[in-house]
């Protein structure tokens, strides 16, 4: 990133933490004396002045005047449903609440040193016995002890008007599940959850490890897993590539040659029998596919690269394509961000990969082409996708766990498997492929109908369960989209998208099955017997049952729902999370104000705080490469001007980059987003920012104090 | 100025001690505090009395002004009325609200718009209502962001709803939007029209028309309200349209109360009709409703008001040209008459135990054949006078439709070419529909003499309707060169109902250029023209039927 500064990557990857202790360190050393000198008590009195300071200027009279304004913008919206407006309001709240504390510690903390240096209030402090360092240490609890005033007030008449709207809103919830046809049919569950469970809660959610989207469900299919045709259906083999791992000794780039890749996929098409009579591979693997992943092995040569007997066969008949009918695959290789990186080939003469035995396991082969390997870094994931229409295809897990395998080739006619990326539940096992379908607005599209429709399959593992009066509480939320192949007078068509939702406990076996109703991007809750999800390993398979439909799916679409938490312990865990911020912010405005006047030092925080968020917000505009972009933009033809530009457009950009990595991430303060969603704010959250906090504001406040040490304030 | 005004009063000089800067040295409670600070509130106590009581004065003085100058404004037959009015926001005015937001009302407008389109881009819709909600309420003098909103959710956000129920009420959050607008700056051009395209286009003709349309029928009529909510209480949402309707069909009461009398001088292009501040004015003559209110008059409903206001108040649409703004009551009204058609074909054919196909194009001719005098089972029997009423309501319709068209060429006659092929429609369409209401009178009036009378206006009406028709196929769909082969010399195809052709003369014509159509390879008109062949064959059918 800072190659154009000339800045080691080392540095550039540590720089916040070496900074840190370069700060810590000269801080110590810098002021050892007067450590030693450091007592307890007087920075108590400090900040107590400061606190009352602030208490005699009225600050708390912002407060009431802030929340008249969340009152007054909280009858201005216009929610979906009662749940929406307590969510909205509790953002109003939060929001409010953050700016306010904020602001007045900006203002206070900024103003608070220059004036009393101004108006040499500070000689009364500085002429006693006093530290520059306790002084620093004083103003800044002085000011965490009025955010926290603050804090508390405004927490208090939060917690009281969202109580006394909740309780409204649920009134008018009960006003509609009393009165016949108010609520939507598929809204009725949900707003029955709301209120039994209320809408000022904090739940906790156990996510479920895993998603995988099939044709037929694993219990009805052994260990052969289906997916769909026609472009729908396909699964994914993680690898790390190592690029200095593939690249033979006096090479410029990884695999010159390209990466073979060998995949074992059989298929069953529409109206044959429900199972393939054999999987057995119609060419057996290659032998390296049986060495341990770890180590090169030798694999049997096959032609320039490795063609199945069969494609050979045909190809030495003269019959190119063994049967115009066989169903195909595509392969590809997506990289981490699941983004493709382009297409594996098939073997000159094929155009296409087919497969060609009609009774099991097919072995297709093809290769990636150096200018794809060439993009192969970190974690990267080999996708085949089944192409033909009306066909399921399968893969047989017992017979090829890996059913993917990737070739590299070292030296002539010498392969080495790459090994697959490890398995996230045992990192001792190679990962297991992961089986979707086609993208869509909004995840992954789980197709409706009657029949011959995919399923969802959500893995809970040593889920925490603890229902309540028998019952396992889940929330569901999906993307819809419609497809049109709904004509308006077919049957369903005015009514809502149906799901199946059917959980199964591998433990037990047992089964529970209910209906759910989803509206686009709406939270859905349903909620099903305890025994289904008693021990924590189950299984939420979801099926589409409206044609036309289709079901955008993501990996949190289902969560179950273990606990309900108080939501006033939750607010408390927001309001300590803006207090770590106002902490943040009372360090770096008294830091700035060290050295500056008040007004240049309010300036300044704020650039210091929202820095970091701003070159965020600028993305890829400032990644390299934008010089170039700039001058074709202003279109440039001057070679000499194109190139200044250019070069001083990539060293500024740089330089936001650089600066920013050194300035403090303010999205660590993340204070709203679980508790407007009734979600437990995890303490990890809380963590983090403690972490920024005490990252950038113990460096600060020796900063400051070195600053102040120098800095004549008293005769 | 005179010499004692230079005298100087120092009586009301502050004392020295008032203007000292208070002394940082004091510290504690009394640092900003003279030592004669209690004498100093007891003196500015009454100045500051004084200053609040001008204050209130101001503003008391400067409401009833402002509500004297509304009174004063002429009605919306006038000109410049509508695009001013009581803007506000939880009726402050907007001026002073972008003073109390202390000039930050532009950016926090501009935040507010790039977030609700965000957030629709990323089709989630959570926050987007309320980010709504604050736009109209800061910008609600900019006819064209409402203009947008109204149609943004009406189009953009119903279609993100996976359930029809669901778009629907958007539809309807979207005229209640409009409505919202249409409150706080009453008989504004931009918004009524707005409403009227929403029931005519989006509620009348998009995809899912046929569960928007007997929704609004349904719902037109009068029924419990679902939602026991107050409207302005928080919990309230629409899911439903208000009744419109008494339990006789006729118009509630409330809904036809004018505010307006009718002004001095209208114009002609007003056709004698002016805006009387209704909400349903122009649906009364078409009153009562028995079976509900149609989508499409709605429509018509507000887009004949904003015709009026252009008309009559001289206001322009913020978006739309003149011409375009008046030819839709006529367009409104050929819709209206239309979906009246449908309905009354569909009834028919439930009436007389036909199966109704799906093709609006099919329900032409399943039951025209049938005798008059068909058995038709009692419980049946009671759904044709809704037919009839649908058919007699259609023909009315068309000829009103008709009569705007003609208006709105004589206004715009740069519009002529547009609008000839639908004048041509109504002309063809309201003997039809006219001949069928007759004829399923006729079906139930007993055999005698009033009977054979509803035959022979049928009768004379399915006559007209060929003609007609026959026009309309040469006029539009038959090529030039088989026309001057099939026509007798001297008449063109644009002639055919407009001479003295007799209807053998026009029918041998049609079915010769019939003929020759069908030995040429290529048909490009065949679609377009089927529709009017299938009103031809009806009439045909029903010529046939009768014996005439």
């Amino acid at each position: 990133m800072l190659h154009t500064l000339a800045i080691p990557d080392f540095i550039t990857q540590y720089l916040g933490r070496i900074l840190f202790v370069l700060v810590v360190v000269a801080g110590l050393i810098f002021g050892a004396s007067d450590l030693a000198r450091f007592r307890w008590r007087r920075v108590w009195a400090i900040s107590q002045v400061v606190w009352i300071e602030a208490w005699r200027r009225k600050i708390w009279l912002v407060t009431p005047l802030a929340f008249l304004g969340v009152v007054i913008i909280s009858q201005l919206q216009k929610p979906y449903d009662e749940q929406d407006a307590i969510r909205q309001t509790i953002k109003f709240c939060i929001f409010a609440t953050g700016l306010v504390v904020a602001m007045t510690t900006i203002i206070l903390a900024c103003t608070n040193l220059p004036r009393e240096i101004e108006n040499r209030v500070i000689y009364t402090i500085a002429t006693k016995p006093t530290t520059r360092l306790e002084i620093v240490l004083g103003k800044v609890v002085g000011f965490a002890k009025v955010s926290l005033t603050i804090l508390f007030i405004m927490g208090t008449l939060a917690w009281a008007y969202l109580a006394l709207r909740e309780a409204n809103m649920r009134r008018f919830i009960a006003e509609r599940l009393n009165t016949e046809g108010a609520v939507a049919p598929a809204s009725v569950a949900t707003l029955k959850y709301y209120q039994e469970a209320g809408l000022l809660y904090a739940k906790r959610q156990e996510e479920p490890d895993a998603m995988q989207i099939l044709a037929r469900p694993p219990e009805e299919s052994g260990m052969l897993r289906y997916f769909y045709g026609n472009g729908e259906g396909s699964f994914l083999m993680p690898f790390d590539i190592n690029p200095s791992a593939i690249t033979p000794p006096g090479a410029s780039q990884p695999a010159p040659q390209g990466l073979v890749v060998v995949a074992h996929v059989g298929y069953l098409k529409k109206g044959a029998a429900t199972q393939p009579s054999t999987t057995q591979p119609a060419a057996p693997a290659p032998a390296t596919t049986q060495v341990a992943a770890t180590g090169p092995a030798i694999v049997p040569y096959y032609g320039p690269f490795i063609i199945p007997p069969e494609q050979r066969q045909a190809m030495m008949t003269g019959s190119t394509s063994i049967s115009a009918t066989e169903p195909t695959i595509s392969i590809d290789v997506l990289d981490a961000n699941h983004e493709s990186l382009g297409a594996a080939k098939p073997f000159p003469p094929l155009k296409i990969l087919e497969l060609t035995n009609r009774n099991g396991l097919s072995q297709v082969s093809a290769y990636f082409p150096p200018e794809v390997t060439a993009l192969l870094k970190g974690r990267v994931y080999i996708r085949v996708f089944g192409q033909s229409p009306d066909t399921e295809y399968f893969v047989d897990m017992q017979q090829t766990p890996d059913p993917v395998r990737l070739l590299y080739e070292d030296a002539p006619q010498h392969y080495i498997p790459l090994a697959p990326a490890p398995s996230p539940v045992n990192p001792k096992l190679p990962a297991a492929p992961i089986f979707q379908t086609r993208s869509g607005t909004f995840g992954q599209q789980l197709r409706g109908g009657p029949e011959r429709t995919p399923v969802a399959i959500y893995r809970f593992r040593a889920a925490e369960v603890r229902p309540t009066d028998g019952k396992a509480p889940f929330e569901f939320r999906a993307g819809i989209e419609r497809s049109g192949a709904d004509a308006p007078d077919a049957p369903g068509f005015a009514g809502p998208t149906e799901v199946l939702v059917r959980v199964r406990n591998r433990a037990t076996s047992v089964v529970a099955e209910t209906i759910v109703r989803p509206e686009s991007n709406r939270t859905l809750f349903f909620t099903v017997p305890a025994d289904a999800v008693q021990g924590g390993e189950f299984d939420v398979h979801l099926k589409n049952l409206t044609l036309g439909d289709y079901v955008g799916l993501g990996p949190r679409s289902v969560v179950l729902i273990t606990e309900t938490q108080s939501f006033a312990w939750n607010l408390t865990k927001s309001m300590l999370i803006l207090w770590l911020m106002s902490i943040l912010i009372t360090t770096i405005a008294i830091f700035t104000s060290t050295f500056l006047s008040w007004p240049i030092a309010v300036v300044l925080t704020m650039v210091i705080l929202l820095g970091h968020w701003g070159v965020q917000q600028l993305g890829e505009s400032i990644q390299p490469g934008i010089g170039a972009t700039v001058v074709t933009d202003f279109q440039l033809k001057d070679p000499a001007k194109a190139r200044a530009v250019q070069e001083t457009v990539e060293k500024l950009s740089s330089f936001l980059n650089f600066i920013s990595t050194i300035l403090p991430d303010i999205s660590k303060y993340a204070a709203v987003e679980d508790i407007e969603r009734g979600v437990s704010i995890p303490w990890l959250k809380l963590r983090d920012a403690l972490a920024v906090t005490l990252g950038f504001g113990l460096p600060l406040v020796l900063l400051s104090y070195i600053f102040l040490k120098n800095k004549e304030v008293a005769p | 100025m005179s010499s004692g005004a230079e005298r100087t009063d120092v009586s009301n000089l502050p004392r020295i001690s008032e203007t000292r800067e208070p002394s940082p040295f004091r510290g504690g409670r009394d640092g900003d505090r003279s030592p004669d600070d209690g004498q100093t509130r007891i003196r500015r106590g009454p100045s500051r009395v004084g200053i609040v009581a001008v204050l209130i004065v101001s503003i008391l003085l400067a409401g009833l002004t402002s509500s004297w100058a509304r009174r004063l404004r002429a009605g919306p037959n006038d000109t410049a009325t509508g695009t001013g009015g009581a803007s506000s926001l939880a009726n402050m005015n907007s001026f002073a609200l972008a003073l109390l937001l202390g000039g930050l009302r532009g950016p926090l407008v501009m935040f507010l718009w790039t977030n609700s389109e965000n957030l629709k881009n990323e089709k989630n819709l959570e926050d987007f209502d309320t980010y709504v909600e604050w736009i109209r309420l800061l910008q609600p003098e900019f006819d064209t962001v409402h203009i947008f909103q109204v149609w943004n959710k009406a189009y953009n956000i119903s279609v993100q709803m996976a359930a029809v129920g669901n778009k629907y009420i958007t539809i309807l959050d979207a005229l209640d939007y409009a409505e919202r607008v249409e409150a706080s700056r009453p008989n504004n051009v931009s918004m009524i029209y707005q409403m009227g395209s929403i029931y005519y286009d989006k509620l009348g003709n998009s995809q899912e028309k046929e569960y928007y349309k007997e929704r609004v029928r349904t719902e037109s009529k009068p029924h419990a309200t679902r939602q026991k909510l107050a409207k302005n209480d928080p919990g309230w949402r629409r899911l439903e349209l208000d009744p419109v309707l008494d339990d006789k069909g006729m118009i509630l009461p409330e809904l036809l109360k004018p505010k307006y009398p009718r002004p001095a001088t209208i114009p002609a292009s007003a056709n004698g009709l002016w805006v009387n501040g209704a909400k349903l004015q122009f649906l009364e003559p078409y009153q009562p409703f028995p079976y509900g209110v149609s989508a499409m008059a709605f429509g018509y409903n507000y887009h004949r008001q904003a015709q009026l206001l252009q008309a009559l108040g001289g206001q322009l649409h913020a978006n739309l040209s003149e011409p375009v703004v008046d030819s839709r009551p006529g367009l409104a009204l050929k819709g209206w008459s239309e979906d009246e058609w449908e309905r009354g074909r569909r009834v028919e054919l439930k009436a007389l135990g036909v199966a109704i196909p799906v093709e609006r194009k099919d329900l032409e001719t399943p039951t025209a054949s049938l005798a008059v005098d068909v058995p038709i089972s009692a419980e049946n029997k009671v759904l044709l006078p809704e037919a009839i009423y649908d058919y007699d309501l259609a023909a009315r319709l068309s000829r009103d439709a008709l009569a705007d068209y003609k208006r709105h060429i004589r206004e715009y006659v740069q519009n002529l070419q547009t609008y000839q092929s639908h004048i041509d429609s109504m002309e063809a369409q309201a003997p039809l529909l006219e001949a069928d209401r007759d004829y399923l009178k006729a079906m139930l009036a007993p055999a005698g003499e009033e009977r054979k009378k509803l035959l022979a206006s049928a009768a004379a009406g399915y006559h007209d309707a060929v003609k007609h028709n026959i026009g309309i196929i040469f006029r539009y769909y038959i090529p030039e060169p088989v026309a001057q082969q099939v026509l007798p010399p001297g008449l063109t195809r644009a002639d055919v109902d407009k001479k003295d052709l007799t209807e053998d003369q026009m029918l041998v014509a049609y079915i010769n250029a019939m003929r020759m159509i069908g030995q040429a390879q290529f048909d490009p008109d065949a679609e377009d023209r089927g529709e009017y062949q299938h009103y031809v064959d009806r009439a045909m059918l029903r010529l046939k039927a009768i014996g005439k």
